[in-house]
Order: C-alpha cells, then sequence, then structure tokens
C-alpha cells in the first residue's frame, strides 16, 4: 500500500487511479442493478402480476 | 524464479503496517484478516447449527415427546437452516474467496477493502438479531426456512427482528459479490486471462452474479411479508386479494438460485484439488466454465420444482420437470470431468483429496435423488418427506461443507505457514465420512416409508431408522470437534510448511511465499510465472 | 397402509444389512425392511410407483458406471503403485459430447412416461363423487357435496395423550401411533372420488402414501385431486398433513377407510341420519379438542363451490372472492 501511495503522479499512479474510478464505477452499477432488481419484484407483486 | 519473488517481498513485511489488538480486527481492511473472521464466524456458526441438529435428532431419537415443546422443535428446524444457510456455508465461501481470490488473480488484496469489512460486520449483528427471538415473546421463526405465509404471519413480536436480521444477511451477501465481481474483472494481474483463472475464481464469479440477481429477490419477498404483517397490505393473504402462493413462486425464484450459490464455490475447489492430487490437468478446463455458466443460467427457470403440490396447471408442471431434468446434464457433465481427470492420474490421498473424493461420490448421490425429484407424479410422492431432506443433505453436507473442509486443509498450509496433522486430518475425515452416511442414508428410506418432513414426533413403524440417522448425527457432530483441533493444533505447534507443499498444485497462490505475505501480489507476477500458475 | 406388505429395494438391501448388522445390538424388527415407496392401492399409485422404480434403476445403473469409473481409478491410478500421470490427457470434445447427449436422451426416455402420468393425474373428468376437504390447524373437515354429510377429523384421543411432551405413555401401546383418527374419511371402493382442497388458516397437504397423491390445501383458494381405490382393497389406509401448518403439524393425520360399495351406502344413510336437523354435523364435533376456534357448525357450501375448478378461489369465512391465480 505504502508504495503505492508514492508513486502517485507517475505512469503508474495514472493506472492506478484509472483503476480506482473503474472499480467504483462497475461497484456502483451492481449495486444499481441489485436495488433495481428489489424494487422491480416488489412492484411486480404491487401491479398483480400473477404465476 | 520463486526467490526472486520472495525477495521483492521480502522487504514487505518491514511495512506491512500491520495494526496490532483489537483494532486490527475491527478496522480490517486486508483480504486475509476478513477472510479470516469471514472463516471463524462460518465456523461458530456451524457449531450452533449444530447444536440445534443435536436437539432435533435427539428429539427424533425415539418417537414420543421427550425433550422439547412441538413449536420449539419447529424453531429448532428453522432456525438451524437459516444459520447453516446464511451463517455458515455462504460466509464460510466469502472467507474462501477474500483469503483466495486475490491470490489466485495476482493482486495486492480486494479491490474494495472498506466496504469488505462493512460486509463481513454486518453479519454478527445480523445473527445476534435472528438469535434474539428467542428471548421474546413468541419465541423465534417457526414456520421452516422457506418461510412461506400464511403461517410465518402467526409469527410473535420475534417477527419484524427476524425479517430484519434476513435483509441484513442479504445485504451483507450482495455487497460481498459486488467485491468479488470487480475484484475479477479490475485486479487481475497484467497477462492474467479470464480463462486463465482457477476454477474457484471462475465459479465464484458466477456465483456473485446470481448472488446480485437473487438476493435482492428475498429481500423483496421479505419485505411483503412485513408490510403484510404491519402495513394492512396483502400480498400474500387470500382474504385481501392476495394470493400465498405467489409468495413462493418468489421465494423459489431466489431459492433455486440460492443452493446453486451454496454450491458452485464447491464445485471450483474441487476442481483444483482433484487435478493437484491427481498430477494431472483438469479434464475440460473450458467445459467446466461453460457448465457452471449454463447451471446458473438454468437455475433461474427451474424454481418451481419446489412446489409441484400447489396445484399449479399441466403446461407449467411439464415445463419445470424438463427444465429441473436439463439442470441435471451440465451437472453431470462436471461430474464425468472429475472422473476423466483422475483417469490416467497419479494419485495420492492427502486428507484434502479424501474430502474431495467423499464430494465426488456423495454429491453424486444426491444428485441421484435430485433427478429422482424432478419426476413431477414421484414427487407428489416424495415431496415434503424425508426423502427431500436426504437429498439436500447429500448435496449440501458432503457436497458443500465437504468442499470448505477440503479447501481449508488444502489451503492452510499457504495461511498459517504450517502444516496440519495428517493422521488427524484422515481420522476427521473417516469420522465424518462415517457418520454424515449413517445420519442421511436411512432417511431416504424414512421418506419413501411415508415420513414427512418437520416434524417432532412419528409413528412408530419409523423408530429404527429414525435412531440409526440419530446415532449417525452424533457422530457426525462430535467429529467436528476433531476438525478444530486439526486446525488449532497446525496453527500452533505445525511443522514448517514449504512454499508448495502438494507436488501438484498449481495456481498463483502457489507461487508466494509460505506463509503468504500480508499484502498478496504487491508487484504483480511477472507471465512467466502466470503461465506456470495457469496450468490448470 | 402402512402395515401391508412393501417391496423392498433389492440394490439397497445390502446398504441396509451392513447398516442393521451395526446395530445387531438392537432387537429385529420388521420395520427395517421399510425401505421404499409403497405400490399403493390405486391406478395412479401403481403408475407412480413404477416411474419411481424405473427412474431409480436408471439411476443405479448410471451410478454403477460412474462410481465404477472412479473406484477403478483410485485403486489403479494410485502413485503408491507407480501410476505415472498422463498429462496430455486435457480433454477431448467427442466424449464430452457423448457424456452431453447421453443423459438428454435418457431424461427424454424418462419424461415421456412421467408426462403420460401426469396427464393422468390431472383427468378430474368422470368423477363419481365429490369430498370438499378443508385444512385447519390442526385437523381435518371433510364434507359430503351433495350430501348433507360433513364431519371434523381429529387425532385420536388416546393418541394425544400419549404424545405430550413426558406423558410416559407408550407410544407402541397403541396400534398405529399418530396415524389414527376419531372420524376417519370414508369412501366406496372402485370410485372416481374427487376431493376438493382447501383451507381456513395456513397452508396444509394432503397426503395418503398408498394413494399416491399429495396436494396442499390453501387458504382462499380450491385444488383438487382424484383417486379410484382398486375393486379387491377394502380397508383402512393412513397418511399425514405433510405441510408444515404449525406447532402441532406432526398430529393431524389422514385416515381414511374404503368399504364396499354397499357397506359405504349404509354407512351414508346413517350418517345422514345423525345429520338430520337440529344438530347438523355438530355430534362428530362436539368431543374433539380444541375447537374454540373452530365454527359451531361446519358451513355448509354453496353448490356453486362444488363444480369450482381447481385454483379457483372459494368463498368461505374467511376468504373473500379474489381472481383466479394463473
Ligand atoms: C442434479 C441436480 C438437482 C436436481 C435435479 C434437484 C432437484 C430438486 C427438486 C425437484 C427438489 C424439490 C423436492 C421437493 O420439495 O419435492 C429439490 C429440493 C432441494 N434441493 Fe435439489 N436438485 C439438484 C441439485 C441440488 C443441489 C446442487 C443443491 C444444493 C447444493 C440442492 C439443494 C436442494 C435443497 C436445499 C432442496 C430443498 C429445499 C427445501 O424444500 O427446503 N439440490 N431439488
Ligand atoms: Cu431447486
Ligand atoms: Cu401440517
Amino acid at each position: 500500500m505504502a508504495e503505492r501511495m508514492g508513486s502517485e503522479g507517475t505512469a503508474a499512479g495514472q493506472d492506478d487511479r484509472d483503476r480506482a474510478r473503474r472499480v467504483r464505477r462497475n461497484a456502483i452499477v451492481l449495486g444499481l442493478v441489485a436495488l433495481a432488481f428489489y424494487v422491480g419484484f416488489i412492484l411486480m407483486a404491487v401491479t398483480g402480476v400473477r404465476g | 524464479m520463486a526467490n526472486t519473488i520472495h525477495a521483492d517481498h521480502a522487504h514487505d513485511h518491514d511495512h506491512d503496517h500491520k495494526p496490532h489488538g483489537l483494532k486490527r480486527w475491527l478496522f480490517a481492511t486486508n483480504h486475509k484478516d476478513i477472510g479470516t473472521m469471514y472463516l471463524v464466524f462460518a465456523l461458530v456458526m456451524f457449531f450452533m447449527g449444530g447444536a440445534m441438529a443435536l436437539v432435533i435428532r435427539a428429539e427424533l431419537f425415539q418417537p414420543g415427546l421427550q425433550f422439547v415443546d412441538p413449536q420449539f422443535f419447529n424453531s429448532m428446524t428453522t432456525v438451524h437452516a437459516l444459520l447453516m444457510i446464511f451463517g455458515g456455508v455462504m460466509p464460510a465461501w466469502t472467507g474462501l474467496a477474500n483469503w483466495m481470490i486475490p491470490m489466485q488473480v495476482g493482486a495486492p488484496d480486494m479491490a474494495l477493502p472498506r466496504l469488505n469489512n462493512f460486509s463481513f460486520w454486518i453479519l454478527p449483528f445480523a445473527f445476534t438479531l435472528l438469535l434474539l427471538t428467542f428471548v421474546v415473546p413468541g419465541g423465534a421463526p417457526a414456520g421452516g426456512w422457506t418461510l412461506y405465509p400464511p403461517l410465518v404471519l402467526q409469527m410473535g413480536d420475534g417477527f419484524p427482528l427476524m425479517i430484519f436480521a434476513i435483509h441484513l444477511m442479504g445485504a451483507s451477501s450482495i455487497l460481498g459479490a459486488i467485491n468479488v465481481i470487480v475484484t475479477i474483472m479490475n485486479m487481475r494481474a497484467p497477462g492474467m486471462g479470464l480463462l486463465n483463472m482457477p476454477l474457484f475464481c471462475w465459479t465464484w464469479l458466477i456465483t456473485a452474479y446470481l448472488l446480485i440477481a437473487v438476493m435482492p429477490v428475498l429481500a423483496g419477498a421479505v419485505t411483503m411479508l412485513l408490510t403484510d404483517h404491519f402495513f394492512g397490505t396483502s400480498f400474500f393473504s387470500a382474504a385481501g386479494g392476495g394470493d400465498p402462493v405467489m409468495f413462493q413462486h418468489i421465494f423459489w425464484f431466489f431459492g433455486h438460485p440460492e443452493v446453486y450459490i451454496l454450491i458452485l464455490p464447491a464445485f471450483g475447489i474441487v476442481s483444483e484439488i482433484i487435478p493437484a492430487f491427481s498430477r494431472k490437468p483438469l479434464f475440460g478446463y473450458e467445459t467446466m466454465v461453460y457448465a457452471s455458466a449454463s447451471i446458473a443460467f438454468l437455475s433461474f427457470i427451474v424454481w418451481a420444482h419446489h412446489m409441484f403440490t400447489v396445484g399449479m396447471p399441466l403446461a407449467g408442471q411439464l415445463f419445470f420437470m424438463l427444465s429441473t431434468m436439463l439442470i441435471a446434464v451440465p451437472t453431470g457433465v462436471k461430474v464425468f470431468n472429475w472422473c476423466a481427470t483422475m483417469w490416467k492420474g497419479s494419485i495420492t490421498f492427502e486428507t484434502p483429496m479424501l474430502f474431495a473424493i467423499a464430494f465426488l461420490f456423495l454429491f453424486t448421490i444426491g444428485g441421484f435423488s435430485g433427478l429422482m425429484l424432478a419426476v413431477v407424479p414421484a414427487d407428489f410422492q416424495y415431496h415434503d418427506t424425508y426423502f427431500v431432506v436426504a437429498h439436500f443433505h447429500y448435496v449440501l453436507v458432503p457436497g458443500a461443507v465437504f468442499a470448505i473442509m477440503a479447501g481449508v486443509y488444502y489451503w492452510l498450509p499457504k495461511w498459517t505457514g504450517r502444516m496440519y496433522d495428517e493422521k488427524l486430518g484422515k481420522a476427521h475425515f473417516w469420522c465424518s465420512t462415517i457418520g454424515v452416511n449413517v445420519l442421511f442414508f436411512p432417511q431416504h428410506f424414512l421418506g419413501l416409508a411415508g415420513m414427512p418432513r418437520r416434524i417432532p414426533d412419528y409413528s412408530t413403524q419409523f423408530a429404527d431408522w429414525n435412531m440409526v440417522s440419530s446415532v449417525g448425527a452424533f457422530i457426525f457432530g462430535f467429529s467436528q470437534l476433531l476438525f478444530v483441533a486439526v486446525v488449532w493444533k497446525a496453527a500452533r505447534s505445525g511443522a514448517p510448511a514449504p512454499q508448495r507443499p502438494w507436488e501438484g498444485a498449481h495456481g498463483l497462490e502457489w507461487e508466494l511465499p509460505t506463509p503468504a505475505p500480508y499484502h498478496s501480489w504487491e508487484t504483480p507476477p511477472p507471465p512467466s510465472v502466470i503461465a506456470r500458475g495457469a496450468e490448470h | 397402509m402402512i402395515s401391508t406388505a412393501r417391496k423392498t429395494l433389492p440394490a439397497l438391501a445390502p446398504a441396509a444389512l451392513a447398516l442393521a448388522s451395526a446395530f445387531a445390538g438392537a432387537p429385529a424388527r420388521a420395520e427395517w425392511n421399510l425401505l421404499n415407496m409403497p405400490v399403493g392401492v390405486t391406478e395412479l399409485s401403481k403408475q407412480i410407483y413404477s416411474l419411481h422404480m424405473t427412474i431409480f434403476w436408471w439411476c443405479v445403473a448410471i451410478g454403477v458406471a460412474v462410481f465404477g469409473v472412479m473406484i477403478y481409478s483410485l485403486v489403479k491410478f494410485r502413485k503408491s503403485t507407480g501410476a505415472v500421470p498422463d498429462t496430455s490427457i486435457t480433454h477431448s470434445t467427442r466424449v464430452e459430447i457423448v457424456w452431453t447427449v447421453v443423459p438428454v436422451l435418457i431424461l427424454v426416455v424418462m419424461a415421456i412416461p412421467a408426462a403420460r402420468t401426469l396427464i393422468n393425474i390431472e383427468d378430474m373428468r368422470n368423477t363419481e363423487m365429490t369430498v370438499k376437504v378443508t385444512g385447519y390447524q390442526w385437523r381435518w373437515q371433510y364434507e359430503y357435496l351433495d350430501e348433507g354429510v360433513s364431519f371434523f377429523s381429529v387425532l385420536d384421543r388416546q393418541h394425544d395423550e400419549i404424545r405430550q411432551l413426558s406423558s410416559g405413555l407408550d407410544p407402541k401401546s397403541v396400534p398405529d401411533y399418530l396415524l389414527n383418527v376419531d372420524n376417519p374419511l370414508v369412501v366406496p371402493v372402485d370410485t372416481k372420488v374427487r376431493l376438493l382442497l382447501t383451507a381456513q388458516d395456513v397452508i396444509h397437504a394432503w397426503w395418503v402414501p398408498d394413494f399416491g397423491m399429495k396436494k396442499d390445501a390453501i387458504p382462499g383458494f380450491v385444488n383438487e385431486l382424484w383417486f379410484k381405490v382398486d375393486a379387491d382393497k377394502v380397508g383402512t389406509y393412513r397418511g399425514q398433513c405433510a405441510e408444515l401448518c404449525g406447532r402441532d403439524h406432526a398430529f393431524m393425520p389422514v385416515v381414511v377407510k374404503v368399504l364396499s360399495k354397499e357397506d359405504y351406502k349404509a354407512w351414508l344413510a346413517q350418517q345422514k341420519a345423525a345429520a338430520q336437523p337440529p344438530a347438523e354435523g355438530a355430534a362428530p364435533a362436539a368431543d374433539a379438542p380444541a375447537q374454540a376456534s373452530a365454527p359451531a357448525a361446519p358451513a355448509v357450501i354453496p353448490a356453486a363451490a362444488a363444480t369450482a375448478p381447481a385454483t379457483k378461489p372459494v368463498a368461505s369465512a374467511a376468504a373473500t372472492p379474489v381472481a383466479a391465480r394463473g
């Protein structure tokens, strides 16, 4: 960890920041997908879609 | 090469910045520390759930009620299942994922360390809430882990505690799954392609997607139970225009993928251990990946095989019978490929391999009973009997749980830097394997002879096999103390382990020094090391 | 039913014997050989039994092959005997296709008779009489539609005393422990009987293994099933509630007394006489314990409900009609 912090500003640091951004974005998207499933299923039940 | 890496890492030990004392665990962000906490938590839950199972088997030792009230018995079966599934097997998998995935993909840690800390620390709260229900008026949940309304709505004051606990467990697993996906997708070492990954990473990746898709569905279902109970909705009450069977559809839309969530990581572990101890690459690596993916896909369209007796239209029953039979095909392919992996190998029988072999035999027996259950008319007889209990315990105990134990034995030297005692490990294996069969095999007979599941007392013609089964339960349960002894002894005073304690083991984790350094791959492994690791 | 002879699974017998001999101390009892599903006494139960045995033998056959290969490998390819790994075997598209396609074929072969039996099971035409079955916590109510006969069926009192926690009474002192009721369902032999199943409080499931049939009884909805007991199978058949329904789920047995057609007629006439007003249906229910929450007399079911198709809602005290579930 310490090493990576030391490399801020270098090319490697740029890579790391890119990756951190990608990680955050992916995580948020996945979280939203989960949330959508949750809300979606309740909505489905509310509107009375029956098997 | 190994030496160079060792040298790279040697200086790391100086600035581990490993916090000490309670803080190390409370504020843990290190994947190994969090993995350890998950595994210890799972072990505690296995023992609590196991104690409940022994209450069940003690009561069922003979006909007549000897020890507990029927209501408390129902709480035992319900909470046993909830603890084992959500507290035992799932956290154990997350613990193993935490420990192994960064090491196996060449990453220093999980992608989201603080989220990792959070998703772990939710769990103790969730299970404290669940266990608190034992001391509130009305007692612990007793309507079965399947939570069917209207019965579940008859629960006492503990109802909201249980619902909240389930929400927390779900949130924890979703966060854990997100972490696994982003780690695998973003943190692989340069040159580590997806198809170079060990199968444990693959099956966990697929499991994580399943978790994200279905845990919210469970959360939705229990939220609707909550509003039915407290806010006057009637999603599941016919009196208000709802439908109790709709809950079952929603629950099993979660529930069937859930059973594959419990088993897919096991497929991964077995797919690594069998090649390692057969000294031969896994047969059909890519087929294994595709089979896992098709199992995951099919698991979304078989849910109603749990509810053949609710009175579905004929076409529905036929569809779910065919789809259920279909899911047995990729499962079978996996078993055949494991057999082919051992074929013309050079096999040795260390404890991890013994557990993997037992998995192979006994999981297959569970697959056979699954196939029988798929035949709808026959399921009218099997459903809700001990035959089903035997089926799912065969796939879950000598299936999922044996694979967890195989994994622990396999990687323990890497984690602790010390070998376990092989003799003790084998003793643990044999006691467990004999115990588990004496425990669960007779339950097939009981179910076929007509004994319903979830009953505290039974007619006298079921007495003999119940007694056998209970004896097996106590053998199996107490054998697990051996497991604790083995792990404890190894961690304390085991002989130092070499970097690669298993001759045939491949994978990046074996390219790291033993014990694995606190931060795994601070410098990504060079391509040559990746290539050597990827000889699955 | 359960006292009738059972076929022993030949393949399981060795395992059973091994287990039995491991517990040689236990007194030998006839129940050790209760290993398999009953063949049953109806057309459907026999079809189901034969499906069960077919899929079982397929599993045995596949098991022999798979376990055979495993055991052979474990014996033949051990390092201790000098086995050298052939690391060139990594995959083979050909064999992988074979072991994908062959199971698919086996399953198709299995699915055809299963589908045929299923269609039979769902065939509700030409039923000769109908009984409405309602599950309560924890007893069954049987209503003979069009006959005005109706009664509750509760666990036998003596059994109920024995089953109390630490009663000190021996379950083996009564025959059919937990499988006896005060008023069994009575039906004629060789008659296609239709049951309409529903429940008043929570979900229950009505099950008699010898009839091969189990179906959920769901509050607010009506399910149906049928059975036709073979002409030579007059007798008493026993089963249990099969869906967890609360504290006393284990204690609401299902008992069906199958009479010859003449005996059934006589029984029915007697019931009708007894059921004359003013005490309609109350007599059998009166001696049942824990009935406080039950209606004093069983609700009279409107004739319309008798013909309601499965999964249509039923009008009852607790449930107002709702849209049909598809
Ligand atoms: C060959 C593949 C499989 C098939 C065809 C299959 C089929 C079935 C069927 C039809 C049922 C419903 C039985 C009933 O309630 O009447 C069932 C129940 C169950 N199965 Fe499987 N199964 C398979 C594999 C698995 C695996 C791998 C697991 C988990 C590791 C699993 C876990 C369960 C559980 C937990 C239940 C019972 C749930 C409950 O009612 O509490 N099964 N299975
Ligand atoms: Cu399933
Ligand atoms: Cu019940």
